[in-house]
């Protein structure tokens, strides 16, 4: 039984830590109808970056975790403004290329930055805590309860200010928006702002547990993509019901059935999905 | 429009050939690195590209080789194949045939395997660093491996485990071709000691980073010890979520992952009970700390020398004199045959920092390694692992 | 382009690549022309599904890896004649394609790219998991060349030179060329381009889009199989990686950098791409940075490849002389 509650806060906890990378990724994706591919790249310089301020300027964690989240916020927008904003009325497979061009881009100017090392990032929650039973690091928890917090403030954000009022509007329906006056490149720059931020809280809050080097990002890069295909791309109780629904599928189905094939878990799932329930749970429509 | 068409098809066609001129930089033997130098396994292959340039930089400072009367420099060429078999053909090619060669060095067993397919038509020695066995088993004349048995260390490790009294051992090997050929061995070293496997769960020590649900699964059966093959810093990582879910047994681990490096990202408190192969500059070859800090020195104190970079600084020595003994930098048959008579390297004034002391027929290189355990928050005495 | 220049021009670019071997005897050379091949045969393939139907297929690695194993299981375990394995294995890799298809082409866009590319992951984790049927890991080695073509008077073709490697590897590419150019050129290439255009209308008026996907992304992947069959032998070598996304997106780039929708595009983006990093003697890292910001710029500024860039400066200055020629 212990086994069981063991595998099922696994589960919650890396349920937890997809939706947040998912987040970013939907948000942009509902918005735009851009796939990021290299949203997994900046969540990995979001990590970098918090390191550096950590290792090398001794700043506070949450200090840190608030800088890289405005540094890559203005990373994001200036992306889409140099990168995808030009492509935006170009077939949908020039903007997939364009991710991985920035996809390479990023990942080699981290290697050149920071070395093929494999870094630890210092925390001061790694003391296990035993509930029931049940051992969970503190750092683990925070993970739980910042991506609570995250969707909590994204949706009244989205549904109670009036920017975000602009950006549903964008998502819903693009030439009404602009004939009311709303301008697309400021609400696009906005979107991928806020999304990449978020990819950088969710980087900044995971990196502890694992380590960061360069390549860390491909990884949760396609779990996130599995989690808004699964939870309906733009949603976002998609995005967290998607994260949770993965996370347990492969603490679970690892746990009982096999390690070896875990991430088969993860990509049946979206191959199921994505033959009987395009939109996902939550999806808004096709495409 | 055609006229167009044409002059930039002939440009690019120019620009291919007009590759590289061969650089016959007046006595200059080249020797071939195909490695992975960017990417996940970056880290690795730089490893391995270092021992080599230590070691080409020392002869050069000496003034070179001696070969049939004649002085030559030792120049590297390093390529990058991403860890890719065809890219690894494609950098052999090109070295062979623009900077005339006579060995390749590789890191992997994809690379060396397709190399293996024409190098002794192409006349090229391969010096791999692999463990994978088929590597010496296929009969190939021109093929030098580098790195030890893994039948030794598993042996040793087993011996040692059951000394100690473990009787149950859980595994979580990683899902490289090298770790699954450790866990082979191992699967039939330890029921040779009467122990038990209770539970295997392979995991992706590259890609994963969470490996809570694979320890859950395996402390269940409440093993003695948990064996861990696979690089470093992943390894420190599953030790230290061990320690986090309360597992409180010793550990095993693979050749692979090395205590030094494990202790930059876990404490050795959480090692207790550990049994590893001994780091490089704790062993009692005497010329490993003296490599260790030559290292540190040339490339920063940061740095820690490895099996890796250790063997293939000594290798490249032993091409060097295997070709002044053969009289030859370019016949690759009298080179291979008088690499024997390099040993011992201790008699020519050089460092043999894994302590390689010979050479099979089959191509195997021979040496003593020794393993470790962590007691009582600190290393042992190693312990010698002869084959 | 002037039908009758256009046969010359084909011409001497095919002379120029039967002489090839005799010129180039450096295997360095020759094996990047052979490597070439093999890709241009795997872009090409891709740019079927992607360049002509529209459909961005991000799994394209798969199906070449499928039929690399095929054929690679199928010599050495089966000891099947190269010849027999050839057809087949690409026939494998084309039935695969058609299974896939079936669920995956039901969904478009976005879905279908990361659909794809989710597939493709599947079959790189069972290539390496499968260590009973691939060897894993471990990859396979010891994949033999093609078998000796025995001719009626007692001599034979053998394979052992790379010269030999090189010709088979062009009659391949020849054939794919040909093949794909009269697909695209038939009433099938055309509803093709129609579902490309607009899958509505082209429903509209009375085109079955499923089929019609369905046939161009099963023979594209019957082709990616054949260039896979081509590794297998000439590389004698296969592990997982083979079959991996990376392969997918490499091949995407080249078809997209060359010029998508063409014929000669994946070509000459292949050979760019194969040839140009070796020429860039510098540091890895600085390489993949300058390839990730080259093809940023490129997808930006020259969005059909530079196939299409060429074509639209043809367009542009046939426009010039038409208004010169009404001033």
């Amino acid at each position: 039984m212990v086994l069981f509650f063991q595998q099922l806060v696994n589960g919650i906890m890396l349920g937890a830590a997809y939706s947040l990378v998912a987040l970013g990724l939907t948000l942009i994706y509902g918005i735009l109808h851009i796939p990021n591919f290299a949203h997994g790249h900046k969540y990995m310089w979001a990590a970098f970056t918090s390191l550096f301020l950590v290792v090398n300027f001794h700043t506070n964690y949450w200090v840190s975790l608030v800088i890289a989240m405005v540094v890559l916020g203005f990373v994001g927008a200036g992306v889409e403004r140099l990168v995808y904003r030009p492509l935006r009325n170009a077939p949908h497979v020039n903007s997939f290329i364009a991710a991985i061009g920035l996809l390479l881009f990023l990942e080699s100017l981290s290697l050149i930055f920071w070395g093929a090392d494999f870094r630890r990032f210092p925390t001061l929650y790694d003391k296990p805590i035993h509930i029931f039973g049940v051992a969970i690091t503190l750092q683990r928890l925070l993970v739980i309860v910042a991506a609570a917090l995250f969707i909590i403030l994204l949706q009244v954000f989205i549904k109670r200010t009036w920017l975000g009022a602009t950006i549903e509007a964008v998502a819903q329906n693009p030439e009404g928006a602009q004939l009311v006056g709303i301008s697309i490149d400021r609400v696009s720059s906005l979107t991928f702002g806020i999304g990449t931020s978020l990819a950088a809280a969710a980087a900044t809050l995971i990196a502890p547990i694992f380590l960061v080097y360069p390549t860390m990002g491909a990884m949760p890069n396609l779990k996130a993509f599995v989690v808004i295909i699964i939870g309906g791309m733009g949603s976002i109780p998609g995005a967290v019901i998607g994260g949770l629904m993965l996370g347990l599928m492969e603490a679970l189905g690892g746990g009982y059935i096999s390690t070896d094939y875990k991430d088969l878990f993860a990509f049946g799932a979206l191959v199921t999905f994505l033959t009987f329930r395009p939109t996902g749970l939550f999806g808004k429509g096709v495409r | 429009m055609k006229s167009k068409t044409k002059r930039i098809l002939m440009g690019i066609v120019s620009l291919c050939l007009s590759l590289v001129v061969p650089a016959w930089g007046a006595d200059v033997i080249k020797i071939g690195f195909s490695g992975p130098l960017s990417g996940g396994a970056a880290k690795y292959g730089k490893n391995c590209e270092a021992g080599m340039i230590m070691a080409m930089e020392e002869i050069n400072a000496k003034g070179g080789i001696t070969v049939a009367g004649k002085k030559y420099k030792i120049e590297v060429v390093s390529l990058d194949d991403r860890y890719k078999p065809d890219l690894t053909v494609q950098n052999a090619r090109r070295m062979t045939s623009l900077d005339n060669v006579p060995a390749v060095f590789c890191p992997h067993s994809g690379g060396i395997l397709a190399m293996m397919n024409f190098n002794e038509k192409d006349g090229f020695i391969i010096m791999g660093y692999t463990t994978h066995p088929k590597t010496v088993e296929m009969g190939n004349k021109l093929i030098i491996r580098l790195p030890p048995d893994i039948r030794a260390y598993a042996s040793a490790f087993s011996d040692r485990a059951k000394e100690r009294g473990i009787k149950k051992i859980a595994a979580i090997p990683g899902v490289h071709e090298y770790a699954k050929i450790w866990m082979d061995i191992f699967q039939e070293e330890w029921p040779k000691r009467g122990g038990v496997v209770t539970d295997v769960s392979p995991a992706d020590y590259m890609k994963e980073t969470d490996f809570y649900t694979h320890l859950t699964k395996v402390i269940a059966g409440k093993p003695d010890a948990i064996l861990l093959i696979g690089a470093s810093e992943p390894a420190a990582l599953i030790v230290k979520q061990a320690r986090e879910l309360g597992f409180q047994g010793k550990f095993i681990l693979g050749d692979q992952a090395k205590l030094d490096e494990m202790l930059k990202v876990v404490p050795i408190e959480k090692l207790e009970g550990t049994i590893a192969v001994t780091p490089l500059t704790n062993r009692p070859i005497k010329d490993a700390p003296t490599f260790g800090k030559a290292y540190k020195k040339r490339f920063g104190e940061a740095e820690a020398s490895t099996f890796e970079s250790a063997s293939h600084y000594e290798s490249v020595y032993i091409l060097a004199y295997a070709m002044e003994i053969a009289g030859t930098v370019s016949d690759v048959i009298k080179i291979r045959a008088a690499i024997p008579q390099v040993f011992p390297l201790e008699k020519r004034g050089t460092l043999a920092p894994t302590g390689v002391y010979g050479l099979r027929d089959n191509g195997a290189q021979l040496r003593i390694t020794y393993g470790t355990e962590v007691i009582g928050g600190k290393w042992t005495e190693p312990f010698g692992i002869r084959y | 382009m002037n039908q009758m220049v256009r046969k010359w021009l084909i011409l001497t670019i095919l002379a120029i690549a039967v002489i090839i071997p005799l010129v180039v005897t450096n295997k360095y050379y020759m094996n990047i022309l052979i490597m070439s091949g093999i890709w241009s045969i795997v872009a090409l393939s891709l740019n079927l599904i992607l360049g002509y139907t529209g459909q961005v297929n991000l799994a394209h690695g798969a199906f070449f890896g499928i039929g690399a194993y095929a054929s690679a299981l199928m010599m050495l375990k089966l000891n099947m004649n190269f010849w027999l394995v050839l057809p087949l294995a690409a026939a494998i890799a084309g039935f695969f394609g058609f299974l896939i298809g079936l669920p995956a082409l039901r969904t478009r866009g976005s879905y279908f790219a990361i659909g794809t590319l989710c597939f493709n992951i599947i079959v790189t984790l069972i290539v390496d998991r499968w260590e009973g049927l691939t060897e894993g890991a471990r990859g396979l080695m010891g994949i033999p060349g093609p078998s000796p073509i025995p001719l009626p008077w007692g001599a034979e073709i053998t394979f052992k030179t790379m010269a030999a490697q090189y010709y088979l590897v062009l009659c391949f590419l020849l054939l794919t060329i040909f093949v794909l150019r009269r697909i695209i050129q038939s009433l099938v290439g055309r509803t093709f381009r129609a579902i490309r255009g607009n899958e509505e209308l082209a429903e509209a008026v009375g085109i079955q889009p499923m089929r019609t996907k369905i046939l161009s992304f099963t023979v594209s992947c019957f082709f990616a199989g054949i260039g896979g069959v081509l590794y297998a032998s000439y590389i004698g070598f296969l592990s997982p990686e083979i079959t991996d996304y990376h392969v997918s997106f490499d091949s995407l780039i080249y078809v997209m950098i060359g010029g998508v929708g063409t014929i000669v595009g994946p070509i000459i983006g292949t050979l760019l791409i194969v040839t140009i990093p070796e020429t860039l003697h510098i540091a890895a890292e600085f390489r993949l940075l300058l390839y990730g910001l080259i093809l940023i710029v490129m997808i930006i500024y020259l969005p059909r490849g530079i196939v299409g860039w060429l074509k639209s400066l043809k367009e542009r200055k046939r426009k010039q002389e038409v208004s010169w020629e009404q001033s």
